[in-house]
C-alpha cells in the first residue's frame, strides 16, 4: 500500500532585539543562571509588561517577507498553563489576531516550483530552561530566556517529504537572517522547530491522527525524525494498530522519538485577551515604512545577480544562500569590477575551502578587497590562476594580502621575455636526455621541460607561453 | 459547596499554608465568589459586544533598550529550595518546554 506523509510545521525564531519582549532585561545568550531576570519577566505580583516595539517592527517584516496580510488590529492573548518553565504560570502569546496571517513561501522541490502557506506569524514571549537531574530526582530552573521575543511561523501542512520541509526552512531562515529578524543560530536554539506529522494511504482527503514532534534543533535532526515518524506511523497502521495523538520527544543520539504526554486541546489552556497589554494597531503608513526599509531579499537578490550581473542561475543560488557570502560577493564584484570572475572565484575555490575546513559560511570573515587583489592580478597576467588558489588560501587561513604574499615570495609572472628564455635556456641545457627524447619525435617530452621551468620559477608562469618558447627553441 | 477537600487542594496548589480558621473563612469568600458568578450568568449578554480591554489606549510601547536586571540573590529570595542560583523544584514528569 501507498501511503503519503503529511507534516506541518511551527518554527519558532527568537527575535534580534537587545531586550525581552516586556521588559528591559538582556536577551544575550550564555549568561549565568537567573541573572538575566526582573520582577517581569518572573512574574512577580504587581509588576506591569509593556511591549518593547522592536519586537512588533520585526514581526511585520517577517510578515511582508513571507507574504503575510498584517492584521491591522491585533492583541495579545493569555495562554494559560501550569509548568515551572513560566513562573507566571502563563505565557503571554497571541491566539485570535495574530500579527500575519495568510502567507506563503515558494519553494524548490524536485517536481519544480511549491507554494507552502503560512496559516500564522504570532509573537510570544520565551519560556525559561528547565534542566532534568536524573540522579537527585529534581529539576532546575533557569529564568533568563524567559521573556525572550519570540515569532512563530506557523505553516499549513503542506508538505510532503523531509526534503520539501528542509528547502523550507533553509528558506525561511535565510529570509530571517537577510532582514535582520533574527540571528537563526540553531545550536543557541534561536531557531527551532515542531513537526506535526501524519500518514494517509495515498488518494484518501481525510488527515490521520498526528503526532507532534520536539527537540528537533538540527536540520540533519529534522530530517531523520520525520522518516523515523512516518516509518512508525506506517507499521501502526499496517499492523492494524492506532496511531495516538500525542507530542513525541526526538532523541538524536538514538535516532528514536518516545511520546511525551497526550496533547492538550486548545481549551485547555483557557486562553483570553491579556489584559495587561492594550491592543497594537498597525497604520498603513507603520508597514510601508518597514516595507521602504526592509534590506533585499534572497529571490530579488539572485533575479539582479541573474538579470543584471549575468551570473548563472546556479551560482547565484550558491551566493544568496548565506548573507555573509552574498555581500562578500557584492563588495568583490564593486572592487573587482568583474562580478562574473568575483562569482567564479567565490563559488569555486571559496567554497571549496570552506566545504574542506566544515567552516560555516555565515560567520566566515574574509577582506574583500583580499579576493578582488586576487581576481585582479589573475585577470591582469601578474599571476596565474594556481598561484591565484594559493593566495586565496593564505587569505582564508592566515588573512594574508594577497599583493604582499606574491611579491614576497617572487610568485608574480616573469613579463621580461628575456629573463624567460634564460631560464627555458638553462633547462634544456640541464636536461638533455628529454631534449633528446622531444627531437626524436616524443612530443611528450615537452610536458616534463614545461613543468621543470614552471618549477625553476616557482610556479609563477603561464605554463602555454612556457610551451611556446621551448618549442621555438628546440625547432 | 466548597468543602474541605477543595479547600486543602487549592492550597496545596498555590502552596499558601493556613491555619483552620482561615480555611474556614476562605471557605465562605469561595463561595460568595461563585454564587456571584452564578449571577452573572442570568445576565443576557447575546446581543452584547464583549469588551477585552476597560481602557481605550492602544500601542503602549517601550523602546528596544537594556535595562539592568535584579541581582540574581534577589531573583531566587523567594525560592523554596534552590542549588546554587538555580530554582530547584521536583523533577517534572514531563520533558521538554510544556507549550
Amino acid at each position: 500500500m501507498n501511503y503519503e506523509t503529511v507534516i506541518g510545521l511551527e518554527v519558532h525564531a527568537e527575535l534580534a532585539t537587545e531586550s525581552k519582549i516586556f521588559c528591559g532585561c538582556t536577551t544575550k545568550f550564555g549568561g549565568e543562571p537567573n541573572t538575566q531576570c526582573c520582577p517581569v519577566c518572573t512574574g512577580m505580583p504587581g509588576s506591569l509588561p509593556v511591549l518593547n516595539k522592536r519586537v512588533v517592527c520585526l514581526a511585520i517584516a517577517a510578515g511582508i517577507a513571507t507574504n503575510c496580510e498584517i492584521t491591522r488590529h491585533c492583541r495579545f492573548d493569555r495562554k494559560n498553563y501550569f509548568y515551572p518553565d513560566l513562573p507566571k504560570a502563563y505565557q503571554i502569546s497571541q491566539l485570535y489576531m495574530p500579527v500575519c496571517q495568510n502567507g506563503y513561501l515558494e519553494i524548490d522541490t524536485a517536481d519544480g516550483k511549491k507554494k507552502i502557506g503560512i496559516k500564522e506569524i504570532h509573537m510570544e514571549e520565551d519560556a525559561g530552561k528547565l534542566i532534568h537531574h536524573d540522579g537527585e530526582n529534581c529539576t532546575l530552573i533557569d529564568y533568563n530566556r524567559c521573556g525572550v521575543p519570540l515569532l512563530e511561523i506557523v505553516s499549513h501542512p503542506d508538505f510532503r517529504s523531509a526534503e520539501e520541509v528542509i528547502s523550507y526552512l533553509e528558506k525561511l531562515k535565510n529570509i530571517l537572517i537577510y532582514a535582520g529578524i533574527s540571528d537563526c543560530k540553531m545550536q543557541e536554539g534561536s531557531l527551532r522547530a515542531d513537526v506535526n506529522l501524519s500518514v494517509r494511504k495515498k488518494g484518501c482527503l481525510k488527515m490521520g491522527t498526528r503526532t507532534e514532534m520536539k527537540n528537533l534543533n538540527s536540520f540533519k535532526a529534522i530530517s531523520r525524525a520525520i522518516e523515523y515518524e512516518s516509518g512508525r506511523q506506517i507499521e501502526l497502521i499496517e499492523a492494524g494498530k492506532k496511531v495516538r495523538q500525542e507530542t513525541r520527544r526526538w532523541d538524536d543520539a538514538k535516532g528514536e522519538s518516545s511520546a511525551m504526554r497526550s496533547k492538550e486541546e486548545v481549551h485547555d489552556y483557557r486562553y483570553f485577551p491579556e489584559p495587561d497589554i492594550p491592543p497594537v494597531e498597525i497604520s498603513e503608513q507603520w508597514i510601508e515604512n518597514i516595507k521602504g526599509n526592509l534590506p533585499e531579499l534572497p529571490d530579488a537578490k539572485k533575479k539582479r545577480y541573474v538579470e543584471e550581473l549575468g551570473i548563472s542561475s546556479y551560482d547565484a543560488d550558491i551566493l544568496i544562500r548565506s548573507k555573509n557570502i552574498a555581500k562578500l560577493f557584492e563588495e568583490t564584484a564593486g572592487y573587482c569590477k568583474s562580478p562574473k570572475d568575483a562569482a567564479n572565484w567565490i563559488t569555486v575555490e571559496l567554497m571549496k575551502i570552506l566545504n574542506e575546513e566544515g567552516a560555516d559560511p555565515e560567520t566566515i570573515n574574509i577582506d574583500f578587497e583580499h579576493i578582488g587583489k586576487i581576481i585582479k592580478m589573475v585577470n591582469g597576467g601578474k599571476i596565474n590562476r594556481n598561484i591565484g588558489k594559493q593566495a586565496l588560501s593564505k587569505v582564508f587561513f592566515e588573512k594574508r594580502d594577497p599583493e604582499a604574499f606574491v611579491r614576497e615570495n617572487g610568485l608574480s609572472m616573469l613579463s621580461d621575455r628575456e629573463e624567460i628564455e634564460k631560464i627555458v635556456d638553462k633547462v634544456i641545457s640541464d636536461n638533455p636526455g628529454p631534449v633528446h627524447d622531444y627531437k626524436n619525435g616524443k612530443e611528450k617530452a615537452v610536458g616534463y621541460l614545461v613543468g621543470q621551468t614552471m618549477k625553476a620559477m616557482k610556479g609563477a608562469a603561464d605554463p602555454s607561453e612556457i610551451n611556446t618558447i621551448l618549442k621555438e627553441k628546440l625547432n | 459547596m466548597i468543602d474541605d477537600k477543595t479547600i486543602n487542594h487549592i492550597s496545596r496548589l498555590s502552596r499558601l499554608n493556613m491555619n483552620r480558621a482561615e480555611k474556614e473563612k476562605l471557605k465562605k469568600d469561595m463561595e460568595d465568589i461563585i454564587n456571584y458568578i452564578g449571577i452573572l450568568n442570568e445576565i443576557e449578554v447575546t446581543e452584547t459586544e464583549p469588551l477585552p480591554y476597560i481602557f481605550s489606549t492602544s500601542n503602549v510601547f517601550r523602546e528596544d533598550v537594556k535595562k539592568e536586571s535584579q541581582p540574581v540573590k534577589a531573583v531566587v529570595a523567594n525560592a523554596e529550595e534552590r542549588t546554587e542560583n538555580y530554582f530547584k523544584v521536583p523533577r517534572t514528569i514531563e520533558a521538554g518546554n510544556g507549550k
